[in-house]
């Protein structure tokens, strides 16, 4: 080898190091446990190194369990509750603050804000606001619906998905402006002079000038937000714990037990081999949902 | 094809900056109009409000017979062509080229015609189906013009169109443009800060400063009669040399004074004649303006209307130099023909003739006489 290859080895090596301890060995040890069992007889102070292999048993049971399947449904109504209508705002948001208008940096800053908050605390504030006798309730008994009284709005199996949906979306609408805004600054304002002299409408400079720039973006924006739907937890953690209950298919679910909840749950039940079987399964999931996006997203370009 | 009509035109924005007072201009049908002043004189500012990109404060604008000042842009049959090109970067050449005529509802084979033949035109019949980014910069140039000749408008505009381009391909630009003018035969209107853009293009140039037009005139007219000292000093390069001076009219002779000079002005020169009809027989505060290429070094010996002066500079620009001298009445440059013989050094003196036929004296206001 090089003397020059082996240096640029040597300043790899750290990130390597880390990378390999944190991120590398995990994955292929989860690998192990996912074929692996806890069962009555393993030493629980011990257990991964006492797990019974099981060889697919996980994976089967997986697939056969209604409550796993109802998770995914959960996840992906969740998708379409929050990926489109959080690009939409951001765009929305983008395009109204490339204005010009006073106090844009404000907005700006302020629509970004939440984005540094932790989710936990940002959680627990809507958590308020939704409980029987919070912000919103007091507002809807005001104006005489008492509808959302007795549960609050996290308790309504038909509101509480949206619910925390809308939460997440005001918090994440920020972030997705920041890009787009950056994207539309980027276009040289004789441009839409130009649009003014050819006769483009507000919507055909839109159209013509300022989607197609925007596009990777929404992209971007489409991708991630599959991810952080499939990796969804401190939310449901705080807001609901997978609450409230419902039947599906003659099962008891969750309403709002999203695949990262009911993850998390096996996980406490020390069910690890199931837990890391399902997880490589919404990796798939993961995978098959990010390459239609990028695919559907590249021919309409 | 149009003319333009500006009367009393008057831009103040928002914030109180009143960028053009009282624009008075009749653009010919067919006329190539150059406005050319430093930034910030408002000739953009101008142009913008002829497109309809501005609004307009106080005035008339009327294109053709009509008075377009609330007519929007889209429907003043104007076509501009941006300094940054401005061109639709996710769309291809052609794209670019057709997109007003579609939304114009033109048919189709009309579109692709016009297109076609612009693109011919212009020498991008080969880039129709890039997108701007992968095209040079002179081409992408071509394409905005392209797309301002498609729509056959009544007027054209050109806001600093060759400012973005190297000096060579810009020289080049300045020649089609004028061809293209030519073969069109519309009106055009075009602003630059480059007086040398304005002097080789324009059929008419207007000269402006601080929002007022300071001069309209042909590029000759310009050069040789300018109207005032702002004028004088901003056509022409190396710009005028300016002398302060005072006149002393004695026995049919009017002295142009000042420490390092005593120019005499006989009492068949045009400038005798002025004074004399001002009555004017001794004052001071006059500003005397000599271009380069008006002055030359004196070979031989001393004689009348010269000035003494020490060489500092030359700078030879081939075929002819630019020489800056320092003299008691200030410094100026003075433009040879290059032959310098005897070849003359930094830190010579030297005696500089003056030609007295194209001399320019502005009074105090700076007004010339």
């Amino acid at each position: 080898m090089k003397r020059e290859t082996l240096s640029a080895y040597s300043y790899l090596l750290p990130f390597l190091t880390v990378f390999g301890i944190f991120l590398a060995f995990p994955v292929v040890y989860s690998i192990w446990i996912s074929l692996h069992k806890v069962t009555l007889t393993t030493n629980l102070y011990h257990v991964f190194s006492d797990m019974k292999f099981a060889g697919l048993a996980n994976y089967k049971e997986i697939w056969n369990n209604v409550e796993f399947w109802w998770s995914l449904i959960v996840t992906i109504l969740y998708m379409i509750l929050t990926i489109p209508t959080g690009i939409f705002l951001s765009m929305i948001l983008a395009v109204l603050l490339n204005q010009k208008i006073k106090w844009a940096s404000f907005f700006q800053s302020a629509y970004f804000l939440p984005n540094i908050l932790d989710m936990l605390v940002i959680g627990l504030i809507w958590k308020f606001m939704y409980s029987p006798d919070g912000l919103f309730d007091t507002f809807f008994m005001k104006i005489g619906i008492d509808f959302f009284h007795e549960t609050g709005f996290l308790g309504n199996p038909w509101t509480a998905l949206p619910a925390i949906a809308m939460a997440m979306v005001l918090k994440g609408a920020g972030f997705g402006m920041v890009l787009f805004l950056t994207a539309l600054k980027n276009i040289s304002p004789n441009i839409f002079e130009a649009a003014d002299l050819d006769g483009l409408t507000w919507w055909q400079k839109f159209r013509y000038i300022q989607a197609p720039l925007l596009k990777p973006i929404v992209l971007f924006l489409a991708i991630t937000g599959t991810m952080a739907c499939l990796n969804a937890f401190t939310e449901f953690y705080i807001m609901t714990e997978g609450r409230p209950i419902s039947t599906f298919l003659g099962e008891t679910v969750g309403v709002t037990k999203i695949t990262g909840y009911y993850l998390f749950e096996k996980f406490t039940q020390i069910k690890y081999g199931y837990a890391a079987a399902m997880s490589y399964f919404l990796f798939v999931f993961a995978l098959i949902i990010s390459y239609i996006n990028y695919r559907w997203l590249r021919e309409k370009g | 094809m149009a003319s333009v009509i500006l009367s009393h035109v008057e831009k103040i924005y928002d914030n109180g900056f009143h960028a053009v007072h009282d624009f008075t201009l009749e653009v010919q049908d067919g006329e190539f109009m150059v406005f050319v002043g430093p930034s910030g004189c408002g000739k953009s500012t101008t142009m913008r409000m002829i497109a309809g990109l501005e609004s307009i404060s106080s005035g008339t604008i009327q294109i053709g017979d009509r008075i377009v000042n609330r007519i929007p842009p889209k429907d003043r049959n104007v076509a501009m062509v941006f300094q940054d090109y401005a061109l639709y970067p996710h769309m291809t050449v052609r794209e670019n080229m057709s997109l007003s005529l579609k939304l114009r509802k033109v048919p189709k084979q009309e579109i692709e015609k016009r297109v076609l033949h612009a693109a011919k035109v212009l020498d991008i019949d080969h880039v129709l189906d890039r997108k701007p980014k992968e095209l040079s910069g002179g081409q992408r140039q071509r394409v905005a013009v392209g797309r301002a000749i498609v729509r056959t408008p009544d007027v054209f505009m050109f806001d600093e169109p060759l400012s973005n381009l190297d000096p060579k391909l810009r020289t080049t630009m300045r020649v089609e443009l004028k061809k293209l003018h030519l073969t069109l035969k519309t009106t055009m209107i075009y602003v630059t800060h480059d007086q040398l853009e304005a002097m080789t293009l324009a059929d008419r140039i207007v000269v402006m400063n601080q929002g007022r037009i300071q001069q309209v005139g042909t590029p000759l007219e310009v050069y040789s009669k300018p109207a005032n000292k702002f004028v004088a000093g901003f056509i022409g390069t190396p710009p005028m040399n300016f002398f302060s001076c005072e006149v002393i009219r004695e026995n049919g002779t009017v002295h142009l004074k000042s420490d390092g000079f005593d120019f005499h002005v006989n009492r068949d020169h045009p400038l005798y004649q002025k004074l004399q009809e001002r009555g004017i027989s001794a004052s001071s505060g006059w500003t005397l303006g000599i271009r380069p290429e008006h002055m030359e070094l004196a070979r031989g010996k001393a004689g009348e209307n010269q000035i003494q002066a020490i060489v500092e500079v030359m700078e030879p620009m081939a075929p002819e130099v630019f020489v800056h001298l320092t003299s008691e009445s200030g410094e100026f440059v003075l433009r040879d023909d290059g032959l310098l013989k005897p070849v003359i050094r930094p830190g010579q003196k030297v005696k500089v003739n003056v030609d007295m036929d194209n001399i320019h004296l502005f009074d105090e206001e700076g007004i010339a006489l």
